[in-house]
């Protein structure tokens, strides 16, 4: 028989559990202020539209920040990635359509670099005038090279591009090799070795083959089968050449044998080839990692029986149980803020109705992971937008109705669709609309006075060679990135490629691998990108360096503002008035707290031994 | 680090490095079986069979192929622990047991770790005390000596050691050759330019292979080493052949501090050569044979003895070993003499004739000549055995091997004066491919004769047979050389034509004064050079005192002293005529500015002989030895005193080296700095070998050769990730001086055309001035090409490295137009477009 000592004992230690297990759960749910949007206050930004810092003459003879672009700027292609380019790097850039319409009067007001489009060069006449630039020390991009039967019959084209002779007009390579140095992320291979990689490779793999000369440095090659090079004896140096660069005395040419530059991928380019002209650059970025989950559903149980054939599962049970938990892991593993752009519902025609408690259920989980929730303008086509709001409307104002939605998904609504769209008052409070890529269109910017445009970058399923070097190309020129994860496929799967396990593996293998290199720039959820981006984009500055000392001087400075240093071997050894973090060798991303900043950079290489 | 810091502490481990196999194991093995012996003997045997093991050790596994760290520490340890055991009857295997019964009861529990603790530090505190306490004993029964050997080492690394801290570089143009020998060493390929002696090159190897001493750091440094025992072995040699104290230190302090003797005679003591090296064991193979010649008499009478007194046979036995000891000491320590260099076995050998003298009333006798022969037949073959099985093999005889088979064949020892040194130094001009690039010219002395060590700018005596003597630096004024088909004038009377015959007597006469005279001048050309008349005179008179000496003890019936001194001075006649050899007439076998070397090296023991037999004869009859000692004491105090007060003390040399400071700084921080077998040097010359087991070379000339007239449309690669250019902005005169020695580089260096690329030539004179100018416009040009990729690594007003980091998988091709190479008044012009 147990002693009534023990038995108090055996009661309390039970009592003493019940309540530790049992108070957080009640705390955590008693402070879960889910129907509060927490981001509404901290994101709080006066930018808008007016307050974008676009460069002038006046500006670019201040700062040196200032490019000449022969080509069109509004072509979706090449000009207008080096017209974003230009913007986001605060430079001004003059443009022309022809290289007879721009001539160099005063050396004083050479630019930092002639950007040329090969389709508006007339090589016969414009070669030897780019000769002469050249030799008054002009740096010069060629974004794209013209056919190679053009650059085989002149000789001083060759020159002036650094190449040797071309050893075919045509060759298939099998690869495409990036070195380490013009873009963040360090050396990539683009070689397929298996069948699941074919389906990455979307690169141009045809191309002509360049031997490039002496004082060339190659940043990018083809890659051609080894017992292919051996058979021909082809060395690694002599592999065809896709960017390289040519030096004639001062003056610095890049050369593009391919259309890297034609995408966004190009501003990532354009900022390491002027990294590799200068002793060091130093650039805004805006430092924000996205990664965002659009079309959300599990409010309603939909397409119940193709789930249950699939899961044996509800949709919603699919949703909490399965898809849930292997998300928000791999959000914590690669330190990613999640931003959730729910769809209530897809079929607003069918009689299910979304339940009040799994949007509180999810609210609460939303809020416990610091995520953010917005609404997705998705559905079926047969609902209007405007109606489709109104019922997410009064779901929201009947379960979280103080929960103001600031970042807003558009799907595949039309810009007048979605201009009305922001007009209901569920989106009265909208700041950003996130939108899916599209190739050479701006990567942020605003879509009206007060609302920002946020582009996705990467697709969260499939991550081609091309979207690799797009990735890492906007990493290196903006520190922005921001996955679209559609999760509505799980819910609606057209084949079984839909299935959430193949769907995850790949999610979760692309999130962890790629963006690995880039786990010190900072994960945010849309309204936080969104801040940062008008900052980045209201912020203006100048830069000097005096011996070690490089100082900035910022104008419309927010409360924050961070900048891409890229050196050649010198480091960071101290900052007044900024923090600094290294990406990696010779990379170092710069957090701004004050308009004035000072950084100390000096050659840390020195010899261990001494005489 | 400063790099003199890392020199000392580099010397530091070289020196504890030698000195563990060369004292500290010998004396392991030893010290039970020959305590009783005098602590010079015990130091002359710990290093004759610490080196002859390491070279022997080295010797074998080479030839078996199975060279390297490994098996060295294998077959170090394993055969010491063996011989540990047996010397010291110990029992490994129950001693192995017992520690395996510990360790069990201590796994077990039965025993306490704390009680193991405890024993183990109550058994390292009694070995410690009783070390400490034999120590102190040996230092107060000592305490003098102490004093004297400290007082020595530090003279020795004050007059020495200042130019290891000083410059870094070799002081001789042969040492990258025997840099490449002993690298290939550690490739397991013994003699790689062909058969020649390697005992030097054996041991430096297996220092580097067992301790981890790069190679080019123990020959930057192992020469303080051997310099410093050298002067040991003499001070231990004089020790025990003397009868007082103190004499020995009279001999050996005049050696290291008296600036009496010309510089020939010690400036290669400053680089790591294997002549200098073989100058280890000269002595005591000497000393060995005279104590086997007192020791084999001693027993002999004993056994005559015992013999009457009818003794037990089985002692007799052992006492006859024990002489036999002695005799083994000669054949080790001979056979390294031929190990390490002929020289030295020239020397040894002339030593040993004077001996054959000085004993000559022993040594024809049965108990002594078979056992003498034999044991000289035996060293030989030791020594000559690897190179035998060698050359058996197939392996040809290197150069200098050739020739020294030529002047014991008897053919050509005319030109025996430069050739041997030259073969060496030749070898640095063999041109092998290797690597992505060329293989360079890593020596030099290409001059025919010009001897190799680099000396304040002087030209050390230009020596042939035929005429010698065309500089010997320090203000020793050349004295022509004579020989056979060129007599000078006091010779000249040879070709007269013949009158009557002069009586025997007046012809010996003035045979007698022509030898005196040749070797006269050569002595005040080559080993006391100018007006000091009381030193030169003290050489010949010493070596007359010290026959009479003999014959007085002979007289005195002191027979072995005597001997001794009879063998010395007969040796000194040997080496007084091998001095003046070419200047008397006849085939010189070694160069006088070698012999000097030797010379000096044992005069002081004539001196020190000198000294003790007149000691003996006034206190050699007392009983009590202190007074004798006493006198030999001040007698070093009063020589002390008199070269303080006469300002006779040598001064530090600084020798010039072939390297700058600034580009051995840089390849210790290139060795740092990198993994091996990721980076390149450009240079001129001696990096080759120093590299060449941890990176690559490419040489200069090669590198600018190979753009020459072609600009960018040549290639030139280095499959390296970092690559670095040595470029002298102040070109350093390798060996060869010239009108503007010491300019800068310059843009009038860069105009003229590049020297012809053969041999060390190129790398000389005016041309390295014209090599170095051309480098530094073209690293100007590459610099401006590649602003951000090409950094400067190391820079002073007299030097600058840079750097290149490649992209392995895209390498920069080097070849560039840089101007001086395409100049429009050379032969060609620019190759036009060579699209295919």
């Amino acid at each position: 028989m147990i002693s009534r000592r023990n038995f108090l004992t055996v009661t309390m230690i039970m009592l003493i559990l019940l309540f530790m297990f049992q108070v957080p759960e009640v705390v955590k749910d008693r402070w879960n202020h889910y129907s509060i949007n927490t981001y509404e206050e901290k994101t709080k930004t006066a930018y808008t539209s007016e307050d974008v810092s676009a460069a002038s003459r006046e500006d670019a003879k201040r700062t040196g920040r200032y490019a000449v672009y022969i080509g069109d700027c509004e072509d979706m292609s090449t000009g207008t990635v080096v017209s974003q380019w230009g913007f986001y790097t605060k430079r001004y850039l003059e443009t022309y359509r022809s290289l007879s319409e721009y001539s160099l009067e005063d050396e004083k007001d050479m630019p930092e670099v002639l950007i040329l489009d090969s389709a508006y060069l007339d090589f016969e006449k414009d070669t030897k005038k780019l000769t002469e630039f050249v030799n008054q020390g002009m740096n010069l991009i060629f974004c794209n090279l013209p056919d190679s039967s053009v650059i085989g019959e002149q000789d001083d084209l060759r020159q002036l591009l650094g190449i040797r002779y071309i050893r075919t007009n045509q060759i298939q390579v099998e690869g495409i090799h990036l070195f380490e140095g013009l873009l963040l992320g360090g050396e990539k291979y683009y070689i397929a070795v298996n069948e699941e990689e074919e389906k990455r490779q979307d690169l141009e793999l045809n191309m002509p083959w360049y031997h490039v000369s002496s004082g060339t440095k190659t940043y990018m090659v083809g890659m051609l089968d080894e017992a292919y090079m051996d058979e021909q004896e082809v060395e690694n140096e002599d592999l065809p050449a896709v960017i390289w660069r040519n030096s004639i005395g001062t003056a610095r040419i890049f050369a593009v044998n391919g259309d890297y530059l034609a995408d966004n991928a190009g501003i990532g380019f354009l900022d390491g080839m002027m990294t590799e002209m200068e002793t060091y650059e130093i650039y805004p970025v805006i430092n924000a990692q996205n990664l965002v989950m659009v079309n959300y559903p599990g409010f309603t149980n939909e397409n119940n029986e193709e789930i249950m054939n699939r899961y044996s599962q509800s949709l919603k049970a699919v949703y909490r149980d399965i898809v849930w938990p292997g998300i928000t892991t791999v959000a914590q593993r690669s330190n990613a803020k999640l931003t959730y752009l729910i769809s209530p519902q897809t079929d607003y025609q069918d009689e299910i109705e979304p339940e009040k408690e799994s949007v509180i259920y999810y609210m609460k989980l939303l809020q416990e992971q610091n995520a953010e929730a917005g609404l997705s303008g998705a559905c079926d086509s047969g609902t209007e937008i405007s109606e489709k709001l109104r019922q997410d409307e009064k779901l929201l104002s009947n379960t979280v109705p103080n929960y103001p939605i600031l970042s807003f998904y558009p799907g595949r609504l039309t810009d007048t669709e979605i201009a009305g769209a922001l007009q209901q008052s569920i989106l009265g409070k909208v700041r950003t609309l996130y939108r899916d890529y599209e190739k050479a269109c701006r990567l942020v910017g605003y879509a009206d006075d007060g609302v920002t445009v946020q582009s996705a970058t990467n697709d969260g399923y499939n991550h081609t060679y091309s979207e690799n070097i797009r990735m890492n190309a906007i990493e290196t020129a903006l520190a922005y990135s921001s996955i679209l994860t559609d999760i509505s496929r799980v819910a609606y799967p057209e084949s079984d490629e839909d299935s959430w396990e193949k769907l995850y593996d790949k999610f979760a293998s692309n999130t962890d691998t790629y963006w690995k290199a880039y786990q010190k720039f900072e994960g945010t959820t849309l309204a936080e990108s969104d801040k940062r981006i008008r900052e980045f984009l209201a912020l203006d500055y100048t830069e000097e360096r005096n011996g070690d000392v490089l100082k900035l001087q910022l104008e419309n400075f927010g409360e924050e503002a961070w900048f891409l240093l890229r050196t050649h071997g010198e480091e960071i050894v101290s900052a007044e008035a900024a923090e600094y973090d290294r990406i990696e060798e010779g990379a170092y991303l710069v957090k701004a707290l004050s308009n004035q900043v000072e950084l100390t950079l000096q050659n840390t290489d020195k010899r261990y031994y001494y005489h | 680090m400063s790099m003199k810091l890392l020199t000392v502490l580099q010397f530091i481990k070289i020196f504890g490095a030698y000195s563990v196999m060369t004292l500290l194991l010998p004396a392991l093995l030893f010290y039970s079986r020959i305590r009783n012996q005098k602590f010079s003997v015990r130091f002359m045997a710990y290093q004759m069979a610490g080196n002859f093991y390491m070279m022997n050790l080295v010797f074998l596994l080479q030839l078996l192929h199975i060279s390297n760290p490994v098996t060295l520490w294998l077959f170090t340890l394993g055969p010491f622990l063996a011989a540990y055991a047996v010397l010291h009857q110990k029992k490994p295997l129950r001693a192995a047991l017992s520690a395996i019964e510990t360790l069990k009861r201590l796994a077990g529990g039965q025993l306490g770790a704390r009680l193991f603790l405890h024993r183990i530090g109550m058994r390292m505190d009694r070995f410690l005390k009783r070390g400490i306490r034999a120590a102190f004993i040996r230092l107060r029964r000592n305490f003098l000596d102490v004093v004297l050997v400290i007082g020595l080492t530090a003279l020795l690394l004050y007059l020495y050691g200042t130019n290891a801290v000083t410059n870094y570089g070799y002081c001789a143009s042969d040492i990258p050759v025997h840099n490449y020998w002993i690298n290939y060493l550690g490739k397991d390929q013994l003699f790689v330019a062909g058969v020649y002696p390697f005992g030097f090159h054996c041991v430096v190897y297996y220092l580097h292979a067992v301790f981890g001493i790069e190679t080019y750091v123990l020959l930057r440094l192992f020469w303080l080493v051997q310099t410093m025992m050298i002067h040991y072995i003499l001070l231990a040699f004089i020790r025990v052949c003397c009868k007082s104290k103190y004499t020995a230190y009279l001999g050996v302090g005049i050696y290291t501090t008296v600036g009496i003797f010309s510089s020939n005679t010690y400036t290669r003591f400053y680089s790591s050569l294997p002549q200098e090296f073989g100058m280890l064991f000269i002595l005591p193979s000497i000393y060995f044979l005279f104590a086997f010649f007192e020791r084999k008499h001693q027993e002999l009478e004993k056994e005559k003895k015992e013999k009457e007194e009818r003794e037990d046979k089985e002692e007799n036995k052992q006492e006859k070993k024990y002489a036999n000891w002695y005799l083994a000491g000669f054949v080790i320590s001979f056979s390294m003499t031929l190990a390490a260099h002929f020289y030295d076995t020239m020397i040894a050998g002339l030593f040993c004739i004077g001996i054959a003298v000085g004993y000559f009333f022993r040594l024809f006798r049965k108990q002594y000549f078979g056992r003498i022969m034999l044991a000289g037949i035996l060293s030989i073959f030791i020594a000559v055995l690897p190179m035998g099985i060698a050359f058996a093999t197939g392996t040809p005889l290197q150069g200098s091997l050739g020739w020294g088979m030529n002047v014991i064949t008897g053919g050509g020892s005319d030109n025996a004066s430069d050739s041997e040194d030259e073969d060496t130094e030749n070898e640095n001009q063999a041109e092998t491919e290797e690597g992505q690039g060329t293989e360079a010219i890593a020596g030099n002395g290409t001059e025919t004769g010009t001897e190799s060590v680099a000396g304040s700018g002087m030209a050390l005596g230009t020596e042939t047979a035929s005429g010698e003597g065309k500089g010997a630096g320090n203000g020793i004024q050349p004295q022509p050389e004579t020989a056979p088909g060129n007599a000078p004038e006091h010779m000249a009377q040879k070709s007269q034509p013949v009158g009557p015959k002069p009586p025997l007597l007046d012809r010996l006469k003035s045979i007698g004064e022509r030898v005196f005279r040749a070797v006269w001048d050569a002595m005040v050309t080559y080993l006391i050079p100018g007006d000091r008349l009381i030193y030169q005179w003290a050489v010949f008179i010493s070596i007359a005192v010290l026959g009479i000496l003999a014959i007085l003890f002979f007289l005195l019936r002191q027979t072995d002293y005597a001997a001794r001194f009879l063998s010395a001075a007969a040796f000194m006649v040997f080496m007084s005529i091998l001095l003046g050899a070419s200047r008397i007439g006849i085939p010189a076998l070694m160069d006088a500015i070698r012999t000097c070397i030797f010379y000096a090296y044992t005069i002081v023991i004539v001196w020190s002989f000198c000294a003790d037999g007149i000691l003996q004869l006034l206190f050699g009859w007392m009983k009590k030895k202190w007074l004798m000692n006493l006198v030999s004491l001040l007698l070093v105090g009063a020589a002390g005193a008199y070269i303080v007060q006469e300002d006779l003390m040598k001064e530090p040399r600084i020798i010039s080296a072939l390297q700058t400071n600034e580009a051995i700084t840089c390849l210790t921080n290139i060795l740092h700095d990198n993994p091996d077998g990721t980076w390149t040097i450009c240079s001129a010359n001696d990096e080759l070998r120093m590299v060449e087991d941890y990176g690559y070379h490419y040489e200069v000339s090669t590198f600018l050769g190979g753009m020459e007239y072609s600009g960018g449309y040549s290639t030139i690669t280095m499959p390296t990730h970092m690559v670095y250019f040595f470029i002298e902005k102040k070109p350093l005169d390798y060996s060869v001086s010239y009108e503007n020695s010491g300019q800068y580089i310059s843009e009038e260096g860069a105009k003229r055309a590049l020297p012809p690329a053969r041999g060390i030539s190129m790398y000389q004179g005016e041309n390295r001035w014209i090599e170095m100018s051309r480098m530094y416009y073209w690293a100007q040009k590459f610099m401006e090409l590649y602003p951000n990729e090409m950094e400067v690594y190391y820079e002073t007003e007299d030097f600058v490295c840079y750097s290149i980091e490649q992209n392995d998988y895209s390498l920069y091709n080097f070849s560039i137009n840089y101007g001086y190479n395409m100049m429009e008044h050379r032969q060609e012009e620019e190759p036009g477009n060579d699209i295919p």
